[in-house]
């Protein structure tokens, strides 16, 4: 409701590494080498750079402010509606060791369809093993994962 | 156990030091004003922008246009008011768009009003706005640091501001005529920027009437007389 722009300095750490840290026949068990190594929490929340909270929620707030500022412009149901649409152009879905999702019609929502950056370049996913793994992102889809 | 205060806390600890710069930003410790006048509005602001000692840039430009006949002068945070200008120039174009009537300039002020105090914590920006409309005439607002709204005749703001608070108000006088304004303007900047180390440079102006927005320059080595261009 609110014009905040900026975003805060603070932020609760959005990534919880739970769903592949699970060793696949026991899941309540934390597996370590698929968690990336021994790690503890106190070092992935303290000492983080200042400037990481604000540059990981910049796009986010800056999504709000432009949401806050058309439901005063036209009303709640502008908002309601754009959310709704994202939601459906979200559906397709493909295992991430098959290229992900395409994001074809989310990218047309979004304006950017005729916009190339470098994440289109360099992905990121050229490294298969730091993926989820086909069969563990299947199980989730079809909650298979007891 | 002794722990130095961080980011905006003074030494003390206890008070928010709300001249504090962020790291690495630019500062506009400057001298602004903006008078009203029979028939319009006047914007004056000097031209220096200093990084520390350092004067970043000598011929800045203060006065920055949110809409036709609304225009801003910003001090403090060179980026702060930078980003703010950009967010409200948009959203005065968004309602002269759905409205298909330009704003006024207390819609422009209000939400200017609003974006400093909703980011109160995070921002370091005194504003003041100032704008014509056929309606309301002339129309002067300023913004301080915290975020509070003041509608004036005519406001100072700035570093520089605090050294010519008695020449503003001896020789301040009702329905001017452009002319005596502009003079007045220049006159009052002129003395903030004899006093004030981060003021200097160029006077730059923007009138603001029927007319619509006309641009005037005067240079300190011509001891800011000339006609402006």
């Amino acid at each position: 409701m609110s014009l905040r722009f900026i975003p805060p300095a603070t932020s609760t750490p959005s990534t919880l590494p739970a769903p592949a840290a699970s060793a696949l026949s026991a899941t309540s068990i934390p597996d370590t080498l698929r968690a990336g190594g021994p790690t503890s929490l106190a070092s992935t929340l303290n000492s983080r750079h200042p400037l990481e909270a604000r540059l990981a929620q910049w796009d986010d707030t800056q999504e709000k402010l432009k949401m806050e500022n058309l439901r005063r412009m036209f009303g709640v149901q502008e908002v309601a509606r754009r959310g709704m649409e994202m939601k459906i152009a979200g559906s397709d879905w493909r295992p991430a060791q098959l290229g992900g999702p395409s994001n074809f019609h989310l990218d047309i929502l979004r304006g950017v369809d005729e916009r190339i950056e470098w994440e289109d370049v360099f992905k990121g996913n050229d490294n298969t093993f730091e993926m989820p793994d086909f069969h563990i992102e299947m199980e989730r889809k079809l909650k298979m994962n007891w | 156990m002794e722990s130095k205060p961080t980011g905006n806390l003074s030494i003390d600890g206890i008070h928010v030091d709300m001249e504090h710069l962020k790291k690495g930003e630019v500062n506009l410790g400057t001298s602004i004003m903006a008078a009203l006048f029979d028939g319009g509005v006047i914007l004056g602001a000097d031209s220096r922008t200093t990084t520390g000692a350092y004067i970043a840039n000598r011929i800045t430009d203060k006065l920055t246009q949110v809409h036709d006949t609304i225009w801003c002068c910003r001090s403090g945070s060179a980026a702060d008011t930078q980003a703010i200008a950009d967010i409200v120039h948009y959203y005065l174009q968004l309602y002269n768009v759905q409205n298909h009537e330009p704003p006024t300039t207390e819609v422009a002020a209000s939400i200017f009003q609003e974006l400093c105090y909703s980011n109160k914590d995070q921002l370091s920006a005194g504003l003041i706005i100032a704008g014509y409309d056929a309606r309301h005439k002339g129309e002067v607002y300023s913004i301080p640091l915290g975020g509070s709204l003041h509608k004036q005749r005519y406001a100072i703001g700035g570093s520089g501001s605090t050294y010519i608070y008695g020449y503003c108000d001896a020789n301040w006088k009702e329905n001017m005529t452009e002319g005596e304004c502009i003079e007045f303007v220049k006159g009052a900047l002129a003395e903030a920027v004899k006093w004030d180390g981060s003021s200097g440079g160029v006077i730059r102006m923007v009138v603001l009437t029927e007319r619509g927005a006309e641009r005037k320059i005067f240079f300190p080595d011509e001891d800011y007389k000339g006609n402006g261009q």
